[in-house]
C-alpha cells in the first residue's frame, strides 16, 4: 500500500503538508473513502464496472469532464470544457449545481474544505492498475 | 401511576430525589447517538452511522418500523397507503432495495380518463373553454378547470437548480399561489378554480419556493428517462399513465414487490437491538457536549449526539431543554403540515359504463377526486381510490372518525347514483389522524423560507436534522434517505 500513496501523492495537486493561506488542507483518502458512502449510490469506482445513474469514476481525476464513453451527461457537463484537477473538483464538490449550472447530479456540495480534500484525495486512488 | 404500583408517599419521595423527568433512577443506556424516529430517514441515519463506526440507538414511537411507508394487508391483497412511489433517480432508495434484496416492479396504478364535477354540473375537459360556466379569460380558458392550479404553478417556475428553492435570489417568490396570480393578473375565477387544485395544502397556505421544489425535482426524474421518453398527455393533476419503457432495468415509477414497507421492515432487521420500539421520546436535554433523552415509560439514554428524525408536527410535542435558539424553536413548532386521506375500494362492477359519465373525476366538494384504476381488461372489478388532498383532506380530517368511511360512499352515490352497491371499502387511511405522524407531508407557508428553512437544518447543539422535511435537493422516499445519510455524516464529521 505504501508505494501506491507516493504515487498518489505525486500525481497530487496539493501535496501533503503544502497547504499554506488559500490552498486546500491535505487530503486523508481513508476518510474520503469513508465519505464516499454518500456517492455510491450513483458512481460505480471499480476499473470496469458499468455506468449506473452516475458514470463510473474510475481515473475521475486527471479526466476531461463529460467524456466518459457510454454515459449519457446533462448537456452542461458536456459542454463544460472542464479537467478534473484538486482545484476543479474542490469547486465542483462544494456545490456542483452553481460549478456547472444544469448538472443532473443531485447532490447538495460538501461545505467543508477537509472533507472535500478527503475526498479528492480517495477518488485520485481511483485508478485501474492496467487501462 | 397505576403501573408504577407506588404508594403516594413512595411516590412523592422519589419525585424530591428526581426533581426532572431525565433523573430516572432506572440504569441510563448509553450510545454514541440517539436517533430519534424509525422511519426511512431515522433508519438511514442509524445504518450509515454504524458503516462509519459509531454506535446509534434508535427509539420508535411506534410497534413497527416505516414512518410513512405503511402497507396494509386486506382481503384484496397488501395496499400501500404511505409512500410508494420509486421514481429512476431514487438512487438512494435504488441501491437500498438492491442490498437488501428488495424487487422493484413497475406501478400498475394508471388512471382511467377524468372529467370534473363542478358547481353541480360535469364538466368535459375538451369542451371546457366553450362552457357557459367557463368565466375565465384570455388564454385561462384553454386550461382543463381540474388543472389550473398546477397550470399556473408551471407556468411561473422560475427554478433551474434543484437547490435554487433555497437561494436568497428567489427570495420574492416566498408567496402564496394567490399573490402569484393577483401579481400576474389573473381572473377571479381562475383564482377560485386554481383553490380546487392548488399542489401544497392550499392556495393561500404554502409558499410557491415549497411547491416548485417538487416540481424542480420532478424534472430531474423525468430526465433520466432519457430523449426518448415521451410525456403522457395529462388530464388530470395527480399521476398519468406510468412509462414502462425500461431505463437502467426500471419503469418510470416503480414500487416495491410485496409492499412498500418491505424497506424499513428489513433495514429495521438490520439495525436488530440497535432498534427499540414502542419508546415515545418526552424530553431531550442537551449540551453543547452531550445530551439526555428520556421516554414516556421513563427509560433514559445518554448520547454524545441526537439525530431527530421525526416530522415537527411531532417534534413540537417533544419538551426540548437546550441553548436559546428561536429560529429552530419557530421551524419547529410553526411548520405546517399537509395531509393525505385515501379510501382504497374495490368497485366489484364498473359503473362508468353503466352511467357513461367519466370513470375518474375531481370535484369541488368533500369527497376531492375518485381515481378509477385501470384493469387493462375494462370489464369486471377494478381497484379505485377516493383521494382527499390539500384542504379537503385537512376538512375530512375534522369529521368524526366513525361516520367518514359511510360519508364518503353516499357522497360517491349521490354523485353517480350507480355507484351504490357495487363499491366495497378495501381501507381507509387518513394521515392528519395518524397520532405518530399528525401529517402526511411538510409544508412551508408563504414567508417561511425566508424566516427559517434555509437554516432550520443546523444542527442545534449535538442535536441534528433529518426526515423528508429537512430535504435539500430531493423529493419522496429519496428525501428521507439524503437526509438521514446528510445528519449522519454532519456527526460523523464532529465525532
Amino acid at each position: 500500500m505504501k508505494t501506491i500513496w507516493i504515487v498518489i501523492s505525486a500525481l497530487m495537486v496539493v501535496a501533503p503538508g503544502s497547504a499554506s493561506a488559500g490552498e486546500a488542507p491535505a487530503g486523508n483518502p481513508a476518510v474520503g473513502q469513508k465519505m464516499f458512502l454518500q456517492c455510491r449510490a450513483c458512481h460505480t469506482v471499480a476499473a470496469n464496472a458499468p455506468h449506473s445513474i452516475g458514470p463510473n469514476l474510475n481515473g475521475v481525476v486527471g479526466a476531461r469532464a463529460g467524456t466518459r464513453k457510454g454515459y449519457n451527461y446533462s448537456q452542461a457537463m458536456a459542454a463544460a470544457g472542464l479537467v478534473w484537477n484538486a482545484a476543479t473538483l474542490d469547486r465542483f464538490l462544494t456545490r456542483p449545481s452553481a460549478a456547472v449550472p444544469g448538472t443532473k447530479m443531485a447532490f447538495a456540495g460538501m461545505a467543508a474544505p477537509k472533507a472535500r480534500a478527503d475526498m479528492i484525495a480517495y477518488l485520485a486512488t481511483l485508478r485501474a492498475s492496467r487501462r | 401511576m397505576k403501573t408504577f404500583k407506588l404508594s403516594r408517599r413512595h411516590f412523592v419521595a422519589a419525585s424530591a430525589a428526581l426533581p426532572v423527568l431525565g433523573r430516572s433512577a432506572l440504569a441510563q443506556e448509553k450510545a454514541d447517538v440517539i436517533v430519534i424516529g424509525g422511519g426511512l430517514a431515522g433508519l438511514h441515519a442509524a445504518l450509515t452511522l454504524i458503516e462509519l463506526g459509531m454506535r446509534p440507538i434508535v427509539l420508535e414511537a411506534g410497534a413497527h418500523a416505516g414512518g410513512r411507508v405503511k402497507t396494509v394487508v386486506t382481503a384484496e391483497g397488501a395496499i400501500d397507503v404511505g409512500a410508494s412511489q420509486i421514481g429512476r433517480s431514487y438512487a438512494r432508495v435504488i441501491k437500498a432495495c438492491s442490498t437488501f434484496g428488495l424487487k422493484l416492479v413497475p406501478e400498475d396504478r394508471d388512471l382511467l380518463g377524468f372529467g370534473a364535477r363542478y358547481m353541480d354540473t360535469w364538466i368535459d375537459p375538451k369542451t371546457w373553454s366553450s362552457n357557459p360556466l367557463n368565466q375565465c379569460v384570455g388564454e385561462e380558458r384553454a386550461i382543463p378547470p381540474m388543472l389550473m392550479g398546477q397550470a399556473v404553478a408551471a407556468k411561473y417556475n422560475p427554478l433551474r437548480e434543484l437547490d435554487d428553492w433555497l437561494d436568497p435570489r428567489f427570495a420574492e417568490y416566498d408567496v402564496s399561489l394567490r399573490q402569484l396570480m393577483q401579481q400576474k393578473g389573473y381572473s377571479p375565477q381562475a383564482i377560485k378554480l386554481a383553490s380546487l387544485s392548488a399542489p401544497g395544502i392550499g392556495i393561500d397556505e404554502t409558499s410557491m419556493l415549497r411547491m416548485w421544489q417538487e416540481d424542480t425535482r420532478t424534472a430531474l426524474d423525468k430526465k433520466l428517462g432519457g430523449p426518448v421518453a415521451q410525456e403522457a398527455h395529462r388530464d388530470h393533476p395527480f399521476g398519468e399513465a406510468n412509462n414502462r419503457q425500461q431505463v437502467n432495468g426500471l419503469a418510470q415509477i416503480s414500487n416495491i414487490e410485496g409492499g412498500c414497507q418491505l424497506l424499513p421492515l428489513t433495514m429495521a432487521a438490520k439495525l436488530g437491538d440497535r432498534l427499540r420500539l414502542n419508546k415515545a421520546v418526552a424530553r431531550i436535554e442537551m449540551t453543547d457536549t452531550g445530551a439526555t433523552v428520556t421516554c414516556s415509560e421513563r427509560s433514559s439514554y445518554k448520547a454524545h449526539f441526537v439525530v431527530s428524525a421525526v416530522p415537527f408536527s411531532m417534534l413540537r410535542h417533544v419538551e426540548i431543554v437546550a441553548a436559546v435558539n428561536p429560529a429552530m424553536r419557530q421551524a419547529i413548532t410553526r411548520m405546517p403540515y399537509a395531509n393525505t386521506a385515501r379510501m382504497y375500494v374495490t368497485v366489484e362492477k364498473p359503473f362508468w359504463l353503466e352511467d357513461g359519465l367519466p370513470a375518474s373525476f375531481s370535484t369541488d366538494g368533500p369527497m376531492g377526486m375518485f381515481w378509477a384504476i385501470d384493469n387493462h381488461k375494462g370489464a369486471g372489478a377494478h381497484r379505485a381510490m377516493i383521494v382527499m388532498v390539500g384542504n379537503v383532506a385537512q376538512a375530512i380530517a375534522q369529521r368524526p372518525a366513525a361516520g367518514v368511511e359511510q360519508f364518503l360512499l353516499d357522497e360517491l352515490a349521490r354523485l353517480r347514483p350507480a355507484s351504490k352497491g357495487v363499491v366495497k371499502i378495501a381501507t381507509y387511511k387518513d394521515w392528519l389522524r395518524d397520532p405518530l405522524q399528525r401529517g402526511c407531508g411538510f409544508s412551508l407557508a408563504p414567508g417561511q423560507v425566508n424566516a427559517f428553512a434555509r437554516r432550520m437544518v443546523e444542527p442545534w447543539q449535538v442535536m441534528h436534522f433529518a426526515g423528508e422535511h429537512t430535504r435539500r435537493l430531493d423529493f419522496g422516499m429519496e428525501s428521507a434517505f439524503e437526509s438521514g445519510e446528510r445528519a449522519a455524516l454532519e456527526v460523523f464529521g464532529r465525532a
